[in-house]
Parts: structure tokens; sequence; C-alpha cells
């Protein structure tokens, strides 16, 4: 299959940029190299990782996901409250309550995707808008839990040690459990999105509607059911933050709904849909982690430069693909 | 090679050594076009032979890579639509440029509204609006909001458009596909007084009848290439068509079959059949052996009718194959389930529906079929790409491989491509939809050829055209639309132009 | 001759834009509701609700504007966060309130300009673009102001926004005077007929011999203006603000402008209808307050509102649509 010059750039990229930025980390601050700090990265890059491979599904099919930031947040807060309650009341419910508070987010996340599915293709409302509704209507739901749950348990007094584990204890030099879990669900999707049915119908719709519905993809039932990936894996990322943070509050997931498309568009993969993919995703995300931790450690730069960064660092990469891969011929 | 029909006067534009590729297409070789004032040059030639591309290239749209456009002595650079505009020069294209959410007198002042102290001037575009509109003898209101306008109306909005700048050129290019016959014959009137006032018109139409009645003189293309120019006096139709195509074109079309028509034996029947809310009751059958006919003028619900067959629209009634009542069936509600049920549409829209443009070539001929040549949910590229080479082969698809950009294909190509596609999922009843539609004449006749195989081989065929020429030449059963009803059906001799065109305008009274 | 050129605009724009219209009608029906459950109402009290109100209208006229062209504005929340900021932090250095409002606005409008710039003459997509420079607005917020800031503001300054002219509110009138001023000149000249054309639909207009490039950085400049006075007027309304707290601008604006009929396909809507849009969604959020609601189910009804208003009478042309005649 012939690459365009364009379509190697696209591919490359990103990989080269992560590799250049991790040097220039480390070049700074040469702990990185150790397995303790590279362990953070990786399992920040696992958390990224898991909101993103949503987010690039629902992108692929030319739609977006405004709403994952306050899924997260509201799955961290109901995952860590679920397992302080459970916990306290000990039995087969205190035993199981990781388990407990995994299939309630789940769910969670399930019915928001769906419901962002159905309301974009039965509703005819534009993705962006809708799942944009929809951040807001979790956050005001999310507010609403946050007061009733019972006072004498705070979210934040009740980490469970399993999940803290899974997601940050390292198993041989810095890689962790949930890290590992990740990478093979990372190769079914790409596996999927290349060379399956499925995949090709992803591609299809998100590079024409018209010509995938005539040809008898169903769009609608596309759509949906990306959406509700895109929920699930934003659900299961704030059980991960969980894990990671070992405390919930109103705004942990905040910064994930500009990192996860970022992560996708700095992967290489075209907001409109139809071309591109996960693995350069998971470039797009290193990237991301690695700018975060090399500015917030090592720098030391406050919140407010890092926000005018993360800005300018997605304008200056659309702006290189743009004028790089002018001649772009399609998307085979 | 230049033209002057009127010696003495200079030319408004001149082309020369005009280059033009796209990606691996090499559009316009070293074209020539002199363009005198005062003159009716009809463009002829096949679809990828550049005419479109020399017009745009003409009217800034395009910018050539190599060559010279002068523009009354003076070689122009930098030219964009806003230098044509300058020079006088209007186009009126295929594709319509309306802004459907405008009114009809704002979209005809678009761009260069008449101001009043820096101010639009509402009264002042709706007059430009009305002179315009009354040039062509239209009846639509400056007022009517685009949206609501109907297609013929539009492409008079368009027209309109493009003569309310008093242009010294007019480009048309196939302007008279959905018009009425006497707004064709408005819109050939308002080209002699152009030529009258001074001005040039460039005419671009595949029907000859129009194209002997008002040009001057003709200039010939053939695969980007200027084949030769000739004066309407010194030529014919058949002339030009030998020209276009280099071949004798006599036996355009193949020879047709004889059917048995016994009732009972119908591959299709259609009963009561509606699609959506206007179109039908159609009653419908189809015979072994038989291509079906579906003719009458643009926009009167035929292509509707295909698509409720193939499951693109809701329809109601009853429809059941191989002449068993018992086995009837409600019309399909997805176009998936009627592809299973073995009905393959070739659509109307070739670029909006017909094909995934920024696919390879194989990933387009598998589209429909994906659940076929699936194993597992897995896609075997080994497989995608037998199929692919099967039909290149089978339907002469020029592409310079598999995984070549369907996008970088001629119209020609890109709809052979559709016809592989529809073919793919081996249907029993094949539905084409104005398939030859700008298509060049090379490929024409090998559509009609492969046509009537299939139909010879047991496939059905129905075959909407808005060309009289070619459903006279190809089928064997003719049904007339007019006004979303079927309006006549005609068999064997009863198939000629005039009887089809007086039964299309039986309702418009 | 000007009156009468208003007039036949609003005829015609009624005729056209059904949604404003609407939007209007269930403006008077949720004010007289409100109304009723208020009936301690002074006109001090109505002048203070009112301050809180009018920034979203104006941000609601600069996203109509964006949506109309067909672009996304998603960093109006943070533009306007900025400008608040600037008005609360450089008055002291610049000596004067009006000074810092005005260095406000320039700096939003240039920021628009910049995503403007970057959507139409680069091509690179708006939704991005604007989430980025959000996210660098955002940034500029805390570096202006990195300490939650309280009590700078002269009160002459603060006491504008309590100003009354005879009955009504100056904000009031301030809320609908100010786009006037600012739109109905751009929208009566060839620009503005460019954009709506622009926001149709862009390969047309660019047959036409418009220029897409320099006509929809001028939506988006207007945006980054009407940010900048929305944050403005915030300024004068509170004591004090701190720059990182999360705002709901961006999807008010946009909630209000969609039930003001603004089409999110582009090409259709009306800043008027915007107005009331914004004006229905706050008089609903007192509303709920007056009925002793917790807050934050503003948030969970707005996002409804804008489903129901986008999703309702779409599926009402879909059923209509779908009957065949029997």
């Amino acid at each position: 299959m012939k690459l365009s010059s364009g379509r190697v750039l696209t591919a490359v990229l990103p990989w080269v940029v992560l590799v250049l930025l991790y040097l220039a980390l480390v070049a700074k601050a040469p702990n990185f190299v150790r397995a303790g700090p590279m362990s953070v990265l990786l399992y920040s890059v696992t958390i990224l990782g898991v909101v993103a491979m949503g987010q690039v599904c629902v992108i692929l099919i030319g739609g977006i996901d405004l709403s994952v930031s306050n899924v997260m947040t509201f799955t961290n807060i109901v995952s860590a409250s679920v397992i302080g309650t459970l916990a306290t009341k000990g039995g087969f419910l205190g035993q199981h309550s990781l388990l407990f508070a995994v299939l309630a987010c789940v769910a969670i996340g399930a019915v928001i995707g769906a419901l962002n599915g159905v309301i974009i293709t039965k509703l005819g409302m534009p993705d962006m808008i809708a799942t944009l509704a929809m951040w807001t209507i979790v956050y005001g739901v999310m507010n609403l839990y946050r007061v009733h749950i019972p006072k004498t348990i705070d979210p934040s007094s009740h980490p469970s040690t399993v999940l803290t584990s899974f997601v940050t204890s390292r198993i041989f030099a810095f890689v962790t459990p949930a890290s590992i879990v990740w990478i093979v669900v990372a190769v079914i999707l790409i596996v999927v999105l290349r060379k399956t049915t499925f995949g090709r119908q992803v591609y299809a719709v998100g590079l024409s509607r018209g010509a995938s519905h005539a040809a008898g993809i169903s769009a609608v039932r596309t759509t949906i059911v990306l959406y509700v990936i895109s929920g699930v894996c934003a659900a299961l990322a704030g059980v991960l933050l969980t894990g990671s943070l070992s405390h919930a509050n109103l705004d942990t997931g905040n910064n994930y709904q500009l990192w996860s498309i970022a992560a996708v568009v700095l992967g290489g993969t075209s907001i409109f849909g139809g071309r591109g993919g996960y693995g350069s995703t998971i470039a797009g995300a290193a990237i991301i982690v690695v700018l975060v931790n090399g500015l917030l450690n090592v720098l030391r730069i406050g919140t407010a430069a890092q926000d005018i960064l993360y800005g300018v660092v997605i304008l200056v990469m659309l702006l290189v693909f743009r004028f790089g891969s002018r001649k772009d011929d399609g998307a085979g | 090679m230049s033209v002057n029909n009127t010696p003495g006067l200079n030319p408004i534009v001149e082309l020369r050594g005009i280059d033009k590729s796209f990606g691996g297409v090499h559009a316009l070789r070293e074209v020539d076009f002199v363009i005198p004032p005062a003159t009716i040059i009809g463009l002829v030639g096949e679809n990828g032979a550049g005419k479109s591309t020399l017009l745009k290239v003409l009217c800034g749209t395009y910018s050539a890579d190599a060559g010279e456009l002068v523009i009354d002595g003076v070689p122009q650079t930098h030219y964009g639509p806003g230098g044509a505009r300058r020079a006088g020069i209007s186009m009126v294209t295929q594709e319509l440029s309306l802004f459907p959410n405008l009114t009809v007198a704002a979209n005809i002042a678009i761009g260069r509204e008449p101001t009043v102290a820096g101010f639009v001037s509402g009264a002042k575009a709706r007059r430009n609006a009305e002179w315009a509109l009354g040039l062509i003898q239209s009846t639509v209101s400056p007022d009517a909001v685009v949206r609501d306008l109907p297609f013929a109306d539009r492409q008079n909005v368009e027209i309109a458009k493009a003569l309310v700048d008093d242009p010294r050129i007019l480009v048309l290019d196939e302007p008279t596909s959905g018009l009425r016959e006497a707004e064709v014959d408005a819109l050939m009137e308002a080209m002699r007084k152009l030529k009258e006032a001074g001005r040039s018109v460039i005419f671009i139409t595949h029907r000859m009848s129009e194209l002997f009645a008002v040009c001057d003189s003709f200039m010939v293309m053939k695969d980007g290439v200027t084949v030769g120019t000739r004066q309407v006096g010194d030529t014919n139709p058949d002339e030009l068509v030998s020209m276009m195509v280099g071949r004798d074109i006599k036996s355009l079309y193949p020879p047709k079959a004889t059917v048995d028509r016994t009732p009972g034996t119908e591959k299709l029947h259609l009963g009561g059949f509606r699609v959506g809310r206007s179109v039908g009751p159609v009653d419908l059958d189809l015979f072994e052996n038989e291509i079906l006919g579906i003719a009458g003028l643009a926009g009167n619900g035929q292509n509707e009718l295909l698509e409720g067959i193939a499951g693109l629209r809701r329809s109601t009634g009853t429809m059941w194959r191989s002449g068993d009542p018992k086995k009837r069936t409600h019309p399909y509600s997805t176009p998936g389930a009627a592809v299973r049920a073995g009905y393959s549409l070739v659509p109307e829209d070739r670029k909006g529906q017909g094909l995934v443009l920024s696919f390879p070539v194989f990933k387009n001929v598998t589209l429909a079929g994906l659940r076929q040549i699936s194993r597992f949910g897995f896609l075997p590229q080994s497989k995608e790409y037998e199929a692919t080479r099967r039909y290149v082969g089978m339907l002469d698809i020029r592409t310079p491989s598999e995984s070549a950009v369907t996008a970088a294909l001629s119209g020609g190509n890109q709809q052979k491509v559709v016809l592989a596609k529809a073919l793919d999922t081996q249907p029993a009843i094949l539905l084409l939809s104005d398939p030859t539609r700008g298509i060049d004449v090379g490929t024409k006749q090998e559509i009609y050829t492969l046509v009537r195989q299939l139909a010879g081989k047991g496939v059905g065929i129905i075959f909407l055209s808005t060309d009289v020429t070619e459903i006279v030449g190809l089928c064997d059963r003719v049904l007339v639309m007019s006004h979303r009803q079927v309006v006549a059906e005609l068999e064997g001799d009863e198939i000629t132009e005039e009887s089809i065109t007086r039964a299309a305008f039986e309702g418009d009274k | 001759m000007i009156w009468r050129g208003l007039l036949k605009d609003a005829q015609l724009g009624a005729r056209r834009e059904p949604g404003a219209v609407m939007a209007y009608g269930a403006l008077i029906i949720v004010f007289v509701a409100w109304l009723i459950r208020t009936p301690n109402l002074t006109p001090s009290l109505f002048t203070r609700m009112m301050t809180g109100q009018v920034p979203l209208a104006l941000a609601a006229v600069g996203m109509a504007i964006v949506l109309i062209s067909k672009g996304i504005d998603l960093s109006m929340g943070s533009m306007i966060v900025l400008s608040e900021m600037i008005v609360l932090v450089w008055t002291g250095p610049l000596h004067s309130p009006w000074l810092a409002a005005l260095a406000a606005i320039l700096v939003t409008a240039l920021f628009g300009l910049f995503n403007g710039v970057l959507v139409s003459a680069v091509g690179l997509p708006a939704l991005v673009v604007t989430l980025a420079t959000g996210s660098i607005a955002a940034g500029f917020a805390l570096v202006v102001a990195p300490k939650s800031v309280s009590g700078t503001l002269p009160d002459s300054f603060r006491n504008v926004v309590m100003t009354m002219i005879g009955p009504i509110p100056l904000v009031l009138i301030l809320a609908f005077l100010l786009p006037l001023l600012i739109w109905f000149p751009i929208r009566r000249s060839r620009a503005g007929f460019a954009l709506m054309a622009v926001g149709s639909d862009d390969a047309a207009a660019f047959v036409s011999g418009l220029k897409p490039w320099l006509v929809r950085p001028l939506a988006y400049v207007l945006s980054g203006l009407f940010a900048g006075l929305a944050g403005v007027l915030m300024a004068m309304s509170t004591n004090g603000a701190s720059a990182s707290t999360t705002n709901t601008f961006t999807l008010n604006s946009i909630a209000a402008a969609v039930l003001g009929g603004v089409s999110l396909m582009g090409g259709r809507g009306s800043i008027a209808g915007a107005i009331a849009g914004a004006f229905v969604l706050t008089f609903v959020n007192s509303l709920l307050l007056a009925w002793n609601v917790n807050g934050m189910w503003a948030h969970v009804v707005t996002g409804c509102i804008l489903v129901l208003v986008v999703g309702v009478p779409y599926l009402v042309n879909q059923a209509r649509a779908r009957k065949v005649r029997s």
C-alpha cells in the first residue's frame, strides 16, 4: 500500500516528538529513568490512555465526546464513596466493595454514553453540543450526589488498597498491573479498528454517512456503540483515578476533557473522522503526560503557565499536521 | 488551434497551452481555447475529456499548472474567481452554489450587493433579481427562500445569478438537465440575446439537439486534448460524436431481447407501492431477461421509487418475487435488509451515496458486501483485492491499482466502481438510477452492454434515466413517470422519443 | 428612515425566524411565572437580578454570531473570566476602571481575532482550536489574577449597574442596546450578508467570489468583543472573584442561542432571539431558586432544555416526513 509523504509524517511525528520530549525531561531530571518515577509516568499514561480510547473511537466516526471529564470525576467520586461505604459495612458487600464500585461505575458510564449516542442519532443534535449538554447535566448530578453522601463517610478516608496497588504498584521494573491490562485491551482495539468489519464500518461512517448508509451500514447503531464505549472508558478511567489519587474531588477530571482530545489530535487522528487510529493516540497521550510531569515537577511551572502551554502545544501540532500533510491523498 | 468566427475582432479570452493535473490524472494537456466576442461555442466531449476542468480554469476556480490565460490581450497572473468576475466571465456550474437560507434576491446579489451609503439596499437587489429572472422567463419570486424551492427553480436562480452581472462571457455547464422545455427555449433565447449584444456563451450539454439549435461553432475535446473545432454549418451530430469517441457509434446500444411476459413468471412484482408521502401508488412487474426503463423528466419521483425499493426510503405496499404471491414481503425499511434480500442500487448521487471517495478502490468495492466477505468478523484483505481485480477486469476500470484512492479516478471509472460494489453482493435485482449521467460515451456503451449481459444472465434490471435517447435505445419496456405517478407503459415499437416525451408531459397542464 | 428600515427588518425577521418569536413567547411566560413567585419584588432587587443575567445575554449574542457563521467558540467561558480579571486587577495600575474595561475588551477581541484567523485563514477545526485557546485564556486569567481578588473597584464604577432609567434598569437597556449598536450596522452591510452566506455553505461562498477567510474572523472577533463586555459587567456586579472556578458560560450561551432559534447547522438565527433565550434560561434558574431547589439542579435543567429545544422540533419534523398518505 502506497504511503504518501503526508501520511508518513502523521504516523511518525508523534513518536519522534515523544522521544525528544522524554529525552529533554530526562536531561533536566535524570531521576526519570529510574523505575519509580517511570512507573508514575506509566500509570498516568494508562489513565489518559483509557479515556482516550473512548475518545478516539467517537472522533473516528466524526463525533466528539466533551462529557468525559465530568464522567471521570463522577465515577471517581462514586467509586471512592462506594468503596468507603461498603468497606465499613463488612461481610459480602465489604469484601467485594471494589467489584461493586467498578460495576456501578461501568453502569454509569454506559448509561451516559448511551444517552449521548441516542441524543446524537435520534434527536438530531450535533455531537459537540449534545456531549456538552451531557457534561453540564453530569456536573449538576455529581454535585447533587456529593451533597447526599452521608457526611460520616468521607470519600477520601477509605482508599481501596487493592485498587491502589492495581494502578500504581510495580510488578517488574516500572510496569504496573493496570498498564498491562490496558496494553492488552489497546492491542485488541487496534486490531478491531483495522481488521474487522466493525472497524471498517467505523471508518466508512466517519468518511461518508451517505455512502455508508446506502451500503447498508447502520450509522445509528455504530454511533451509539461507540459512545457507550467512550462512556465506559471514561468511567473506568475515573476508577483508575481513584486508585492513583486515593481521594476524590469535584475537579479531578477537569483536565481530561482537553487532554483526551489533545491525545487523539496530537497522535495525528483527524478531528473530522475517518482517518487515524488508536496506536498513534497512545503516543499523543504519552506526550501529554511527559509534558505535564515535566512542567510540573521539573520546571516547576504553575497552573497558569501549564494551561497556556497545553493550548499552545495543541495549536502547534495542529499547524504542523496541517502544513506537513497538505498533499495527503486519502485515508486508505 | 484557433477559431475566429468574426475575422478582424480580437478575442475576449485566449487560453494557450493549458496544462492541469490532479494527483495521477492528467486532466488537460496543452489545450488552446479562443473565445471571440458575439459567439455561442459548444464545448463537446466525454467526461474525463476535460471540459469541466477547462471551464473551471477559465473561471478561476482552478489554477492551471502551465500555460497562459490572456484576457483582452493581457496575460493574467494571480487569476481567481474575483479576476474572472472582473473580466466579465460568469459561470453556472453543475453543482449548485446557492445558499438555502437566503432569499433568491440575496443569492443573486451575493458578493456584490448593491449598497446605499454603505448598507445593502434590499430594494435594488430585488429589482436586479427580477430583471435577471425575467431574461429567462422564470416565475420565481425574488423574496422566496431558496431552501423552499424545487430543483428546477434553483437552477433558474443560478442562471439568473450569472446573468445579473451582464457578463461578457457566460459559461453554462449542463444547465438544462432539470428544466422544462419552455425554460430550455427561454434559456436559448437568452443566449441568442447575449450574442446579439456582443457577448459570448460557452455551452456544455450532452444533448445534440440543443447544441445544433443554438451554437455557432464547436470545440471537441477528448482525453484532455483538443481534437478539433467545427462551424455548425460544416458538421453534423454523428461527426461530432465520432470525433469525441474515435469510433463508429452506430452500435452504441446492444440489441434488445424478446421477453416472455406470461403472468405468473414475474421476477419482481410491486403492488400499490408508495414511497414517502407522495410517490405512487405504483404497480410494477419485471420479467426475466428484461431491461425495464423508468423514464420521465427529472424530479418526478423516479429516483424516490428506486430508493424505496432499495430500502433507503420508507415505503408501503406489497412486493414479491418469482411470481409467487405467497412469498410476499413488506418493503424494506433499511438498505441493509434490501441488500440481503438481493436488491442492489446504483444511486443517483455518485459522490455522496455511491462512494466513499477517500477510500481506496477495493474498500469501496466491498463496502456493501462486508458481511459476505468477512470471516469471524475479520476482513481478509487478500479476498478484497481478489474481488476488486475481478471487477477491474470485468468492467475495465482504469485505475493505477486496487488501492488507489477512489477520488483520483475519473467520473466514468468512479461509476464503474459503484457498479462493482452493486454487483459484489450478487443481486437478484439491480436498480440503476441515472447511471450514465455525466459519463463519457465510451463508458456509456460499456455500461449498456454490461447491463444487457446481466439481464441475460438472470439479473432483473430496472434502469432509470432522464436521457430519452438512452431509454429508447436500451430498454425493452418503459414506465413513464410524471408527478410521482406512473402515467404510461410502453412496449416494443411503442417506445419512441415522442411517445415518452408526450407521456411525460401528460400531467403538466 | 432608519426606523422604517428597522421595522421592516423586524417584520421580515419575524417571518424568517419563527424560533426567535417563540423564544420571546417563552420569555413572557417564564417571566410572569417568576413574578408571581416573587411577591416582594422591589426595583432594586430586580436590578440586582438583571446584573446577574445580562452577562449571559451578551455572551449568547457573541456565541450566536459564531454559530450562524457555522463555527463554535468553546473559549467563551474562559474569555469572560479573563476579561473580568483584567478589570478587577488592572484598575489599580491604570488608575481607572474604565480604562481597564477598555483594555479587557480589547484583549478578548484580539483573542477572538486569533481564534478567527486560525479557524478561517489557516483552516484548523474550530472545536479543537477554541478548546485550546480557551485553555490559553484560562491560563492568562490566572496570570493576571493568581489569587482571588476583591474590593479593588471604586463604587462609582460598581454603581453603574445599579442605575435605573425610570423604572428600567440600565443594564437591561444595555443588554439590547449594545448588541444593536454593534451588530446591526454589520448585519446590514456586505460583510453581514457574506457572514450569513458563509454560514450556510462554504463552498458556495467561495464560488460566489466571497472570501470566507476574511469574513469568519469577523464573527470570532465579535464573539471576543461580547465576551469582553460580559466580563466587564460581571466585574461590575460582583465585589470579587477567583479565576479558577469552573464556569458554565460556554454551554449556557450555546443553550441560550439555540433557545433563541439559532441553528446549530449555521446560516440561521437572530441575535434578538439569542438575547431572549438567555433571559429565559436565567429566569428558569431563578424560578428554581424561588422554589427552594438546590442550585445544582440549574445545570441539569439547562442541559435538558438544550436537548429538548433541539430534539423535539427534530422529532416532530421526522414524524411529519414519515407519514405516508393513505
